[in-house]
């Protein structure tokens, strides 16, 4: 029989290689062993984790590439003394990732939502990763159990790729890799942004949601999205669908364990988010009721790093500020401007 | 007395707890979980390396519609006492029914039962059926009719297995029925990132105002990435040679900006391209030039350029330059050590060339 299969998909930031979900594996095993189910068994015994990587694509080959081509003619241009050298001095440190937050945050939401080229390019790569990981385990194990994990930008990159995974009709043939033919287990969503960031399929139309077997319109049997009420990622055109029935289901956190309450490792360190996911990976025996009700009720608001803060109260406070600027309907410049605010809020208090 | 009586409730009470802590907190069978892996009996005939072993002959024939035939014959005469629960079996029995009549439809609409018309068959015959809901505990069709979650209080465990066992094989079974069809739809996927990876990553490359502007000009989707792109306004470094004669050949470095251009890909899995653009020069010696410039493949570029060299606001009276344009990032990757040590053997005139006529 084969393993469980958990597809981890980053959000924005650097993570060009496969090593980016260390910490979140690690968080992940670490959250399970609080459960007597797990002293007999490792997750890692029962989970397969495969990290999704698509950052390289917007640093390496787009960005990278435009650093690269932009020195070449600065240098040129200073060289010899032309009018205008620095005209592309704009794009001479997109290539770098140290304390570059515009380049190396910022850059990967616009490339993704208004390069449609580079858009299309990120979704392929995606979609190939995930199929060649479902064909691997059938040929290996003559069945594929497969769920989805994804974070901020990664929820929207994996909602568009899903759909397409899902419904094209790949060189004209049949795909064997839609919904009346096969399913994901669950998709789990943290701070989700496929609504804000959708194009086509909206997030609201897609086949990414849950239904039961042979349904052509879902791809999974069970939908969990978790928000931070502080964060404001997820905040503007917030991911929050009607009747999509009891196997969708919402869950909105409030601890502050960390500054950086939008981070991937925060959210699952709170029981309320890793209980579910653990329950839905491996089943209700999981994480008994009792476990649950023990640990969601010793686990603290305030905690970590932030448990003796005096200065928690500013920190909520000043956070609410990017959100209120944000509103429900941003624009793009709107957005980009309380991302950036977000992280300068929360590097002032680190 | 009373004493006495309270203790024997007491005692009663206390045996009905232990009772129900063991039904309640005692785990049920492996059979009924989600993710155990030692609850299958291995040599069990209904355990699916046993059924494909059965059936290999059919498997390799493609007679499919005898295998989901029999499997769901089988059921019917299973040994499993299902008394009292027949209702549970029924819905079970209705699945299998159902696998056999969808595949027999699809089978009659598409003429023939052939390993070739597989894509065919898939079309009108949805294989998801006997995937299993494990999210919550093990249920069998989830959201039909005929839904079956494996609950302890719903059935044994001979009957639990029974499921089970059959269940998993049938799954297994279509699996293997859709082989093919995966590896075309693998394959799809493959060629469709190779493709744009040779437009984006292997192609002529494209500034952020290119790549904005191709991105909403040109029409592709995720299969098929577009077959040609629109150079505008791009920037490169090239090399200038004089053709005034063979003896005074000069070559010198410029800033080339190919104004408005086109590429087009072709090939298998757009490999390849050319395109053509105008172009304008600019060095420090003789001023701008005007002209155009032919791409082919990846790294160089062949042009001519005109530059009014004698200021008589005529840029076609004078001489001609050939122009070799390089397309920075690809050269830089794979050659630039090369490229460096080529341009300085060309700049070894660079000196002398100002006022290359």
């Amino acid at each position: 029989m084969s393993k469980n299969v958990l597809f981890l998909v980053h959000g924005m930031g650097v993570h060009q290689e496969k090593k980016w979900a260390d910490s979140v594996i690690e968080k992940l095993k670490d959250s399970s062993k609080k459960y007597s189910y797990f002293k007999e068994s490792k997750l890692e015994d029962k989970v397969k984790f495969v990290p999704i990587v698509y950052d390289n694509i917007i640093s390496s080959n787009v960005l990278n590439k435009w650093q690269e081509d932009a020195n070449a003619i600065s240098d040129f241009a200073k060289e010899n003394g032309l009018e205008d050298n620095d005209a592309l001095n704009w794009l001479k440190n997109a290539g770098d990732t140290e304390k570059n937050f515009l380049w190396s945050h910022v850059a990967d939401v616009i490339i993704y939502r208004f390069f449609p080229i580079y858009r299309e390019r990120i979704r392929i790569d995606v979609v190939r990763q995930i199929a060649e990981e479902i064909d691997r385990q059938i040929s290996e194990s003559g069945e594929a159990r497969c769920s989805v994990l994804a974070h901020s930008l990664g929820t929207a990159v994996v909602h568009d790729s899903l759909h397409y995974l899902g419904t094209k009709e790949w060189g004209g043939s049949t795909n064997v890799f839609g919904p009346t033919h096969w399913r994901f287990k669950s998709i789990f969503m943290i701070a989700n942004t496929s609504r804000l960031l959708q194009t086509e399929p909206k997030a609201y139309n897609s086949i990414v949601k849950p239904g039961p077997n042979l349904d052509g319109g879902s791809y999974s049997f069970k939908y969990l999205n978790f928000r931070h009420e502080l964060d404001p990622v997820p905040f503007p055109r917030m991911f929050d669908p009607v009747g999509w029935g009891s196997d969708y289901q919402p869950i909105v956190v409030q601890h502050c364990w960390n500054w950086d309450i939008h981070g991937f490792e925060h959210y699952l360190d709170n029981p309320r988010v890793h209980i579910p996911i653990l329950r839905a990976l491996i089943g209700p025996l999981a994480v008994t009721d009792q476990e649950e009700v023990e640990v969601v009720h010793n686990y603290k608001r305030f905690g970590g790093k932030l448990e003796f803060m005096q200065n928690v109260r500013d920190f909520i406070k000043d956070l609410e500020v990017p959100k209120d600027e944000l509103g429900e309907e941003p624009s793009p410049s709107e957005l980009i401007k309380g991302f950036i605010k977000f992280y300068q809020i929360v590097n002032e208090y680190k | 007395m009373k004493l006495l009586n309270s203790a024997r409730i007491s005692l009663y009470l206390i045996v009905l707890l232990i009772l129900v802590n063991i039904n309640v907190f005692g785990l049920p069978p492996s059979v009924y979980l989600s993710e155990e892996d030692d609850w299958e009996d291995h040599n069990d005939f209904r355990y699916q390396e046993q059924v494909i072993k059965k059936y290999e002959n059919e498997i390799g024939n493609f007679e499919w519609g005898e295998i989901f035939k029999d499997l769901a014959d089988d059921f019917k005469k299973t040994n499993v006492d299902w008394n009292g629960k027949l209702g549970i079996k029924e819905k079970f029995q209705n699945e299998l029914d159902a696998l056999v009549n969808d595949y027999t439809k699809a089978v009659e609409k598409v003429g023939i039962e052939s390993r070739d018309s597989v894509d065919q068959i898939l079309k009108k015959f949805p294989t998801g059926r006997f995937q299993a809901n494990t999210t919550n505990g093990i249920i069998y069709f989830y959201g039909s009719p005929n839904e079956i979650k494996l609950d302890t209080n719903e059935i044994n465990e001979e009957q639990a297995k029974d499921l089970r066992y059959r269940a998993e094989t049938v799954n297994r079974l279509l699996n293997i029925f859709k082989d093919e069809g995966r590896q075309m739809t693998l394959n799809a996927i493959l060629k469709a990132e190779t493709k744009w990876k040779n437009y984006l990553e292997n192609g002529f490359s494209q500034y952020p105002w290119e790549s904005f502007v191709n991105s909403y000009i040109t029409s592709f989707d995720i299969e098929n990435p577009p077959g040609h792109q629109w150079v505008i306004f791009h920037p490169e470094l090239g090399v200038e040679v004089s053709t005034e004669g063979i003896k005074q050949l000069k070559a010198k470095e410029v800033l080339a900006i190919e104004l408005l251009g086109w590429v087009k890909y072709y090939g298998e899995d757009l490999r390849n391209f050319w395109g053509i653009s105008g172009i304008t020069t600019i060095r420090d010696d003789i001023g701008i030039g005007i002209g155009g410039i032919l791409h082919f493949g990846t790294y160089f570029n062949l042009g001519v350029t005109w530059h009014d060299i004698d200021n008589d606001d005529n840029f076609f009276n004078d001489d001609l330059f050939v122009t070799f344009g390089i397309d920075l990032f690809k050269f830089a990757k794979s050659t630039s050590s090369k490229f460096e040590e080529k341009v300085s053997e060309l700049g070894s005139e660079k000196n002398t060339s100002t006022g290359a006529k």
